[in-house]
């Protein structure tokens, strides 16, 4: 349904002019952003569930036929599931800011905001239905752009224009190997129908060039490192609209863009996908569990969940071209599901922090505890996204991990014997990070979220009503994602069969043994459910004579909230085993010789950014300036390199003709 | 027939501890506790009043029973040398590791959730060794997959029979001392915690339960006594070659369980507990068995 899409598109970019109109006036914009954006998702699933699948193809012309200009979208499998996701994302999120900007505190007029918010939404749309290759670097331009300004809403603080600053670049360097990837595959022209085979040394250099375009809007590790700037900075709906859709697209890039190039590539690219994506899932999860910062922590660890999308569609590719037609379907469908399930509890997290930060005005994890007491409603809300993210039963986390595990094992089992070793890697790899993850999100719920307040706290206002149902509806859907897995796989199927090239009946067949096994895992999460609740109602009657009195200290007569263990001491045991890579800088100021006042820091450092990207940023700006000199503003001089230029372009094509 | 090992786990996991605590007592030419002692203590602890907390929420309330469901189901998955399991299914051993896992991870929460000092040091240590063990614990599963050609638990087990004993004596035997180590491990056992020390400073789970008293105390005994069981019977069916589904598979299992605890006995009595820095080094041990056996298995296959 053509019209659909295009009247989505359409209201996305009405809403952002009608934000700009009612700027000033808060009212208006209440009703009218969740409207249009409720629309936009509603128009968005009418156009994906058109009997062909959704499938279509359309050009659209550009100004008057003679030109013979045109803008060609797609809707593909593969695309409809990126759009339902991110329509539904910019949803929830929209809906959370509009319930959480409070207009009173904020002198600023909202409308800005807004109109950015739909400008993004509306080009990560366009990114994802785009089949031309002009089309496709606007819209992620738009997108780039649109997300540094929606990053950076509280501009007058220093870090968040560092931020948002050390984002744009790392975007454009990411834009301009981009830009590459599509002048060259797109030999025949912008439309992506036009590519064709394309010889294996020229496919390697243009899939590298996608991997860092498309990983570092993904925020792999080597190529993170504006990602945990960037959260911390943009407001919390921003930043889990960003660290779940906004990312994705990267995801989706690079799956685009491996279906270019997939005859010519060699199985290399597969290892080399997944150890990209170990070292970042490994690596993520440690710098995770040694923040101080709770939404830093919260980027660090989407970084290590794209690295376990990254670690999926490595098997994937690593299963087409060892002709392992289920490793390669699985491979690419734990990718797809933990695309999913990590969007919807890293939404979850990240609105349930936004929620905390505000009512306690503070990210620091040292200084929040007991939150439980306090706000029990929010808490809830953390620990079960916690438990999705570290992959416990019954919850969606549990899902792809087992898919993940599941598709090593294909892997392991395969004919190639070499395949045991890569595979078991990879089996400890994710193991290895899981536990790490674990451990991080153990901290946050356990010293923060537990235990007593570490500061004497009043009672914060109860959560809106919006906001309840909003953050009700990602943790219903936590569960749902898992109980309905196999449905779920039932519905990427389609993509599965245009990412492996295969039929979809053949498709359907050889995930008949994954699908029993995820039925019966379906069927001992309800059982275990169902369980718990038996045995609760046994327990309760077993404990129903119960006092309450004091924590039992060993006998301490005077124990105080701040003997309780704090994040950081929670985490030290490992982060002394493991501290060649998690350097810490402490800072101790005396004042005097006497002990009086003393200040004392520490800070977790990102070894990656510290000593490369720093250094290499200042070397590049140092050899950059000696650029100004061209640049001097004088309008002749300026005239005469465009005349320069032509000229050279002139004798060149009169040499080439 | 499909239920006797779950049945069997239920009954006799407080006798599995019995056996550790008569043999500690024999060598140190005590009498020691009655056989059936763990079981008077659970009734003992089940009669009680509770006492909580203030500081404890609703986490520390459902902490007891989803320990003993999640150990239930793991029991149900789980062979017993030759018996198998109720449910079975590609992937089993998958779900095994998780679901230790939740348990592991409400115990640390319900210990965070005292708000206790002690408590907290205790679950800083559990949560820091689990998350080292998480990652052997898979590679030996996998392996024991591989060895036995099936991601079904149950399956890949009743492949360790003479005839693979024979061809793979090696790496069963690698893989045997490796989860050795880690049921020391998981368990709190002897080298790394000793649940029987007098000082909370030194203890790593007996001192997560500082404030469980009473029934919650019970479930969680009872829930610890299973996940032993849990370990034991996995360490069990790798060893023992004779793999029967009939009746002549108790003596096997009752030899297995005896051996086991007799094992755990003897290790908690000859050796002190290891310096807290040293059981990282502890569990790399039993990662680099895993690692020898990964290689051995690799070779064959090659």
């Amino acid at each position: 349904m053509i019209h659909a899409l295009m009247a989505c598109i359409g209201i996305l970019g009405l809403g952002a002019l009608f934000s700009l109109i009612f700027s000033h006036s808060p009212r208006i914009l209440r009703i009218g952003i969740p409207l249009s954006l409720s629309m936009a998702l509603g128009l968005g699933l009418m156009a994906v569930a058109h009997p062909h699948k959704g499938c279509f193809y359309s050009k659209i012309p550009l100004g008057p036929s003679a030109f013979h200009a045109c803008l060609e979208i797609k809707l593909d499998p593969l695309s409809s599931f990126f759009l339902i996701l991110i329509l539904f994302l910019a949803w929830i999120t929209a809906g959370f800011g509009m319930a959480t900007m409070h207009p009173s505190e904020d002198k600023r007029p909202m409308g800005m905001h807004w109109f950015w918010f739909h400008i993004l939404t509306g080009s990560m749309i366009l990114i994802i239905v785009a089949w031309n290759g002009l089309l496709f670097l606007v819209a992620w331009e738009l997108m780039s752009i649109s997300s540094f300004f929606l990053i950076g809403l509280e501009h007058e603080k220093k870090e968040v224009r560092n931020a948002g600053l050390l984002y744009l670049i790392l975007s454009h360097i990411g834009i301009a190997f981009l830009l590459f990837f599509f002048i060259v595959i797109g030999k025949g022209g912008l439309d992506f129908h036009l590519i064709s085979q394309i010889p294996p040394h020229q496919a390697n250099i243009l899939f590298l060039c996608a991997l860092i375009g498309f990983g570092m809007k993904a925020g792999v590790v080597p190529f993170h490192v504006w990602l945990p700037e960037a959260h911390p900075a943009a407001p919390s709906h921003i930043s889990a609209l960003m660290s779940t859709g906004l990312i994705s697209m990267g995801i989706y890039g690079l799956m685009r863009s491996f279906l270019f190039l997939e005859p010519s590539l060699s199985i290399d690219w597969g290892f080399v996908i997944m150890i990209l994506g170990m070292g970042s899932s490994i690596l993520g999860a440690f710098w995770a569990l040694s923040q101080r910062d709770l939404k830093r922590l919260l980027a660090y660890s989407s970084i290590e969940n794209m690295g376990l999308i990254f670690i999926g569609i490595g098997m994937g590719i690593t299963g087409l071209k060892i002709h392992n037609e289920l490793l390669a379907l699985l491979g690419f469908g734990a990718a797809l599901l933990h695309t999913i399930n990590h969007s919807l509890m890293k939404g979850l997290l990240f609105l349930t922090a936004g929620v905390i930060v505000h009512a306690q005005k503070t990210r620091n994890l040292e200084q929040l505890g007991g939150l439980n007491q306090l706000m029990p409603l929010a808490s809830f809300f953390f620990i079960w996204g916690s438990m999705a993210i570290c992959g416990l039963p019954p919850l969606n986390g549990f899902i792809s991990e087992f898919s993940l595990f599941w598709a090593s094992w294909v892997g392991i089992q395969s004919s190639h014997p070499d395949m045991f070793l890569v595979f078991s890697v990879v089996v400890g790899g994710v193991a290895f990070a899981g536990g790490l993850a674990t451990l991080a999100f153990l901290k946050v719920s356990g010293t923060v979220i537990l235990g007593h307040p570490r500061t004497e706290k009043s009672k914060p206002h109860p959560l809106k009503q919006s906001v309840k149902i909003l953050l009700g509806i990602l943790t219903l859907a936590c569960l749902l994602s898992s109980i309905l897995s196999v449905q779920l796989i039932r519905a990427i199927q389609p993509i599965l069969g245009l990412l492996t090239q295969t039929q979809p009946i053949r498709v359907h067949n050889s995930l008949q043994v994954f699908k029993i096994s995820l039925f019966i895992v379906t069927g001992l999460n309800v059982i275990l459910m169902g369980a718990l609740a038996i045995l609760m109602l046994v327990y309760l009657y077993n404990t129903a004579h119960s006092t309450r009195t004091r924590t039992w200290d060993c006998g301490y007569d005077q124990p105080t909230r701040r003997m309780q263990y704090t994040p950081s001491s929670l985490v030290q045991p490992l982060t002394r085993i493991f501290h060649p890579f998690l350097k810490q800088y402490s800072r101790m100021e005396y004042q005097s010789v006497f002990p009086n006042k003393m200040e004392f820091s520490t800070q977790a450092i990102d070894y990656l950014k510290e000593k490369i990207y720093i250094p290499m940023m200042n070397y590049f700006q140092q050899w950059i300036n000696h650029g100004k000199k061209l640049q001097h503003g004088r309008l002749q001089l300026y005239l005469i390199y465009v005349t320069l230029t032509l000229l050279i372009l002139l004798i060149w094509n009169g040499m080439y003709r | 027939m499909n239920l006797i090992a779950f049945l069997m786990a239920i009954l006799f996991a407080p006798l599995l501890v019995s056996i550790i605590y008569k043999t500690k007592a024999s060598m140190a030419g005590r009498k020691g506790p009655k056989w059936f002692q763990s079981y008077w203590d659970l009734s003992k602890l089940m009669r009680k009043q509770s006492l909580y907390s203030n500081a404890t929420s609703w986490i520390f309330r459902v902490t007891p029973v989803i320990n003993v469901v999640a150990s239930l189901l793991v029991l149900l998955m789980l062979p017993l040398n030759g018996w198998p399991p109720a449910i079975a299914f590609p992937g089993d051993l998958i779900v095994i590791i998780f679901l230790l896992a939740l348990m592991r991870f409400f115990t640390i929460l319900a210990a965070l959730d005292t708000g206790s000092s002690f408590e907290g040091m205790g679950a800083s240590r559990e949560a820091v060794l689990s998350s080292l063990t998480e990652p052997v614990f898979f590679l030996i599963l996998f392996s024991l997959a591989k060895l036995g050609h099936s991601l079904e638990f149950s399956k890949a087990l009743l492949q360790f029979n003479m005839h693979l004993w024979s061809q793979d004596t090696t790496s069963i035997f690698l893989l045997a001392g490796a989860i050795f180590i880690l049921l020391l491990t998981e368990n709190a056992r002897m080298p790394v915690d000793d649940p029987t020390t007098h000082l909370e400073l030194t203890m790593i789970h007996e001192v997560m339960l500082l404030d469980t008293g009473g029934p919650d105390l019970a479930w969680m005994e009872y829930a610890s006594s299973l996940k032993l069981w849990i370990f034991c019977s996995i360490w069990i069916s790798i060893v023992c070659p004779i793999k029967s589904s009939g009746w002549i598979n108790l003596g096997w299992v009752i030899i297995g369980m005896g051996l086991v605890g007799v094992s755990i006995g003897l290790v908690e009595s000859s050796m002190a507990r290891l310096k807290l820095s040293r059981v990282p080094l502890f569990i790399a041990g039993s990662f680099v068995l895993t690692l020898f056996a990964m290689i051995h298995i690799w070779s064959a296959i090659g």
